[in-house]
């Protein structure tokens, strides 16, 4: 055996270049790898049970598939809650009073809408919580919406089919 | 003599410390008691609170997941219109208005799909019996506007018809995507107001 041998320097150089190469090509890999789980994850959770969906009955009996429909329903019901007339004061703030239900299984998200534009986003309201007010810049009076999203416990992503409420906004005195 | 000097002052601490605890008692009787409800303000203005009901908002409970099952022949199964349901919870009248779909997943929402050429397509009807709204419609720029349909009235809550249950059908056809995992066909978004139709 050959003691302190040494690889020439031209081939140390491609040896570590070998190195550099094999590193960021593994690191591209466990990057894609990577997105492609969050890819399938988020796929996943959007086509599960969430929003109109579509399986096949798959050989059960139709009482059968009836039945797990119908929990499916019962499950995912939300109770909707807010003031229908929104009242704006002199420095922006709207009353909205979206109140998410104690009952109800979801966090809540709400957007206020005017003249097709989306004038608000609110943060995560947790069931038994309730936002009353918001600052919401450049609405008028007049007809507004604001639609409220369930969203996915775990996750806070959209979860099923948003609803909106057409509401009034009215100019208060203060 | 001193004996009856250290009663006197042992019997003057004794009153002392009763005043003070008399005080003690009733300043706490006093006390203004803590707020029940919590209070938050975040940075967006919010203000978060935690409260139990208001009877003057307009409520309803909705389904926000509208589950199908197709069968061998391409049909539809849907949920019971006992379950499948707009429920409302206000103290006055209420109204669907609107009803708009958005198609997912790369599926076609027709008017018919025995007739449709393409590839994963479906037609769908959805709302109370004999007033169901075609989802082929509801995918145009405005949605479908029911805002005259009483068919989508619902009286206060605990009148006779404070609820509509809706139907569903629709059939599919030119199937590619593998069902046995749930597929999203669409977002069906639905919009209520106060009143009922035709007089808001």
């Amino acid at each position: 055996m050959m003691r302190g041998w040494k690889l020439p320097a031209i081939s140390r150089e491609r040896a570590r270049a070998a190195s550099k190469r094999v590193l960021r090509v593994g690191s591209v890999l466990i990057a894609l790898i990577c997105f492609g789980c969050l890819a399938w994850q988020i796929a996943g959770l959007s086509a599960g049970g969430a929003g109109t969906t579509i399986t096949e009955a798959d050989g059960r009996s139709r009482e059968e598939v009836q039945a797990e429909l119908d929990r499916l329903v019962q499950e995912n019901m939300m109770t909707v809650s807010l003031a229908p007339t929104a009242q704006l004061d002199d420095e922006g703030n709207l009353r909205v009073n979206v109140i998410n239900d104690e009952e109800n299984s979801f966090p809540q998200r709400f957007r206020v809408i005017q003249n097709d534009r989306q004038l608000y986003r609110s943060s995560v309201i947790e069931p038994g919580k309730c936002i009353e007010f918001c600052r919401v810049e450049d609405i008028e009076v007049g007809d507004a919406y604001v639609e409220i999203q369930a969203l996915d416990r775990d996750t806070n992503m959209p979860h099923g089919n948003p609803t909106r409420v057409k509401v009034s906004v009215v100019k208060t005195d203060g | 003599m001193n004996e009856t000097k250290h009663e006197a002052r042992q019997a003057l601490m004794r009153r002392a410390m009763g005043a003070l605890c008399a005080v003690g008692v009733a300043g706490t009787l006093l006390a203004p008691t803590a707020a029940f409800a919590e209070v938050q303000t975040n940075t967006d203005g919010e203000t978060i609170i935690t409260v139990q009901a208001d009877t003057s908002n307009i409520a309803f409970t909705v389904p926000t997941t509208i589950p199908l099952s197709v069968q061998a022949d391409g049909s539809l199964i849907v949920a019971s219109e006992d379950e499948f349901k707009i429920t409302n919870e206000s103290p006055f009248d209420i109204h669907v208005t609107n009803m708009t779909v958005k198609s997912e997943d790369g599926w076609n929402i027709v008017a018919s799909a025995s007739v449709s050429s393409n590839d994963n397509s479906i037609d769908l009807a959805i709302g109370p019996s004999g007033n169901a709204a075609d989802a082929s419609e509801a995918i145009q720029a405005g949605g479908i506007d029911l805002s005259d349909n009483a068919a989508w009235n619902m009286g206060y809550t605990g009148s006779a018809e404070d609820s509509i249950n809706l139907t569903c059908s629709g059939n599919v056809s030119h199937v590619t995507k593998d069902l046995q995992t749930a597929s999203k066909v669409a977002t069906i978004t639905w919009t209520v107001a106060a009143g009922q139709a035709g007089g808001e």
